[in-house]
């Protein structure tokens, strides 16, 4: 067939895959050749200063063998699932609650309501560290005062409570993920069925255990495969609040990475840890799509 | 005559065809093509440092020399980085080919660049500027990496001890101060921790290997390019930390580990005596500043950093580094990047910044104007005769960081004796910088 009239024959299709050319261009750009760089620079000994900046060596597996043996790496993925499953479960439990009383009819002013629960999302994650370090302060922080009211200890939110105050930060700024992903699955159950377990008379724990749970269950799995991914390469907090430590404490995989690669400026390795990070995330990704049924 | 509509119209086209090439004519007959004009990037922080530069006009009248020495019209375009992460940002830009012709650089930073290629070798330049032999010679060291200078040095800031005189007047302690040894210090704090309770007696250090220094020791050894990692002075600088936090108990340990804002504590009368650098005295604590402290000269003392009073101990010490100018190497015009760093180096804009900031001026013909006229900034150039550079090669940070880790993590937090530091830290440098390229003395 001449080219001319493929070009007729398939001219359709044509034109509907050119309007995809340009995002496919800049994915090509900003995503995919930045990926094989990356990937690339993992496999060498490159550095941003001194004489491995001109002229960087490839140097095969070496970054990840010595990642193998490096203690600090080891540290920072241990760190990085504790704090991805504390988040998780904060997260999702908070997210759980807001959806269930958004939900809900016994109580008003959701509209509002809903507005401020998705304030901490969509402030840019920049500003809550400086939202949070009043709030911390050992001295004067608006935590300690309130522990001290009601007769608690003082905590040294920013030393010796440093992950669980990460912690907090990521849960109060993340829970709207689970509360929009759960209020709208929740309110796709018919009303039939809590109509039918009125009528037999189920508490509303009964309702919510064997309707309301049951129902969601896909979505459930979901918003926690979403919270996992987001939290696994989470970078902000860490980096404005703790920098990693006390000793590595809150020193995340991605905190570890950017200190490689921009603090001693050992750009190979510090790209390794990114490559870890990113299968990490693929894993994760793939369920996601299985379980979307994609 | 009368001319038909036709010929009226030919006419009218004909006048008007002459009237448009008498115009091209004139236009091409008049032409000069436009004077081609220079761009070179000037690289600083972003805030005081740009405001600074753009509020002395230092860039215009660079312009205007260039036009009437050498016909050339120049711009100098400002480009800026945040403070926070400016180390990093510089790297970064410079391994990107991001960076400007002229650049703002701590000298910790000057090894590596060197060796990558991306600094321009100021030494033929340096070798004809008269203005060169007026630069200290500690500035001079800092910016110099192999025996060739690659920086201009524009500030220095060494470190001194601050102390309030109204704590110091009601524990009893005299006023003017000055400590012969670091025990003289340590007597103060504790006479203030015993007669002042709700004050903090003492911050120290701000450069955490000081204390090496102050016992006589030093980091890194220039003859053959290695890192001491276990010495009497690095021990002797465990003790001092341990003594602090622990012996006589002069800082509070939640104080370093939860990095309390020592200047604002300062300026609140909640802390005694603190070391730190000289530009707080202005910068910090001066009228309009962030912790502005009132009446400024009645409150706040300052004193030359003692040694430890140990054999090999030095009698007062110091140590500072500096922020420099330097040239890209890939920079299209080296000359006239030269003549931008000359223009910005001139004895008095390093007097207004130093008068400005605190810092001290790093060429003797400096002292003048108001910088002169300020008692603490005259005292403070004293400073540098017992002042000894930062060790300008690779591995520094890494060095300091370990050295810096160790100190809170073992010592501060887990109460870890001096000796059982040592040899954590000889562990720790050895992973971070290689057993090649560390020593034991």
């Amino acid at each position: 067939m001449s080219l001319l009239r493929y070009l007729k024959r398939y001219s359709s299709e044509i034109i509907l895959a050119s309007f995809l050319v340009p995002a496919l261009v800049l994915l090509l750009i900003f995503q995919l050749i930045p990926t094989i760089w990356t990937i690339w620079f993992s496999f060498t000994d490159m550095a941003l200063i001194g004489k491995k900046l001109i002229h960087p060596s490839f140097i095969g597996l070496k970054n990840y063998v010595d990642m193998l043996n490096d203690s600090i790496f080891w540290q920072s993925m241990k760190v990085t699932f504790e704090y991805c499953l504390a988040s998780l479960v904060l997260r999702f439990i908070l997210g759980l609650l807001a959806a269930l009383y958004l939900t809900s009819k016994m109580f008003r002013g959701k509209t509002i309501l809903a507005a401020i629960f998705l304030l901490p999302y969509i402030i840019p994650g920049a500003i809550h560290p400086y939202v949070w370090i009043s709030m911390l302060d050992t001295r004067y922080g608006t935590l300690n005062r309130i522990l001290l009211f009601f007769g608690l200890t003082p905590q040294s939110w920013v030393y010796k409570r440093a992950m669980e105050s990460v912690v907090m930060i990521n849960s109060w700024a993340g829970y709207a993920l689970a509360m929009l992903i759960l209020s709208s699955a929740i309110t796709s159950i018919p009303k039939e069925f809590y109509e039918v377990a009125d009528i037999y008379g189920a508490s509303r724990w009964q309702k919510f255990s064997k309707i309301t749970l049951p129902l969601i269950k896909y979505p459930v799995i979901l918003s926690l495969v979403l919270i996992f991914k987001e939290d696994i390469d989470d970078f902000t907090y860490v980096y404005m609040f703790t920098e990693g430590g006390p000793h590595y404490r809150t020193e995340l995989l991605s905190l570890y990475a950017y200190h490689k690669a921009f603090a001693y400026f050992e750009l190979g390795y510090g790209c390794a840890v990114g490559v870890i990070i990113a299968i990490i995330v693929f894993v994760l990704t793939l369920a996601q799509l299985k379980l979307g049924g994609v | 005559m009368s001319l038909t509509a036709r010929e009226k119209v030919l006419l009218a086209c004909l006048i008007i065809v002459i009237i448009v090439l008498g115009g091209v004519a004139y236009y091409f007959a008049t032409f000069k093509p436009k004077p081609e004009v220079i761009e070179l990037t000037l690289y600083t922080k972003a805030g005081l440092w740009a405001d600074f530069i753009r509020k002395t006009g230092v860039l215009e009248s660079f312009e205007d020399r260039m036009y009437r020495e050498k016909g050339l019209i120049v711009r100098v375009k400002i480009i800026t980085a945040p403070h926070k992460g400016y180390r990093e940002r510089v790297v970064t830009d410079f391994a990107a080919g991001a960076a400007g012709d002229v650049v703002w650089l701590g000298e910790s930073e000057i090894p590596g660049l060197v060796e990558a290629g991306m600094l321009l070798d100021l030494t033929p330049y340096v070798e004809k500027w008269e203005d060169w032999g007026k630069f200290y010679e500690v500035g001079k060291k800092l910016g110099s990496y192999k025996g060739k200078v690659y920086a201009i040095p524009f500030e220095t800031a060494p470190l001194v001890i601050y102390y309030r005189k109204d704590i110091f007047k009601q524990a009893g302690l005299p006023v003017p101060w000055q400590p012969a040894t670091w025990d003289d210090v340590v007597r103060a704090a504790l006479t203030i921790k015993e007669k002042v309770p709700d004050v903090i007696p003492f911050r120290g250090f701000y450069d955490v290997c000081l204390p090496i220094y102050m016992a006589g020791g030093k980091i890194y050894d220039t003859t053959d390019g290695k890192w001491i990692v276990k010495s009497d002075a690095i021990l002797s600088a465990f003790k001092v930390y341990y003594d602090v936090f622990y012996s006589y108990g002069i800082t509070p340990k939640e104080a370093e580990l939860e990095k309390w804002d020592n200047r604002k504590l300062f300026q609140e009368g909640k802390l005694a005596i603190l070391i730190d650098g000289v530009w707080c005295y202005i910068e910090k604590w001066g009228p309009g500043m962030t912790y502005e402290i009132e009446n400024r000269e009645d409150v706040v003392g300052y004193a030359y950093i003692p040694g430890l009073g140990t054999p090999g101990a030095p009698n007062y010490i110091s140590v500072t580094g500096t922020y420099n100018w330097v040239i890209n190497a890939k920079t299209k015009y080296p000359e006239l990047a030269w003549e931008l760093v000359k223009e910005l180096s001139k004895p008095e804009i390093i007097a207004q910044w130093g008068y400005e900031t605190s810092h001290i001026v790093t060429r003797s013909d400096a002292v003048l104007g108001e910088y002169a006229k300020e008692p603490f900034l005259k005292w403070a150039t004293t400073v540098l005769e017992h002042s000894i550079p930062k060790p300008i090669a690779s591995g520094y940070k890494k060095y300091v960081n370990t050295f810096k880790r160790v100190i809170i993590d073992y010592l501060v937090a887990e109460g870890k004796s001096p000796e059982e530091c040592l040899s954590i830290f000889v562990n720790e440098a050895i992973k971070e910088l290689g057993s090649d390229a560390v020593k034991e003395v």
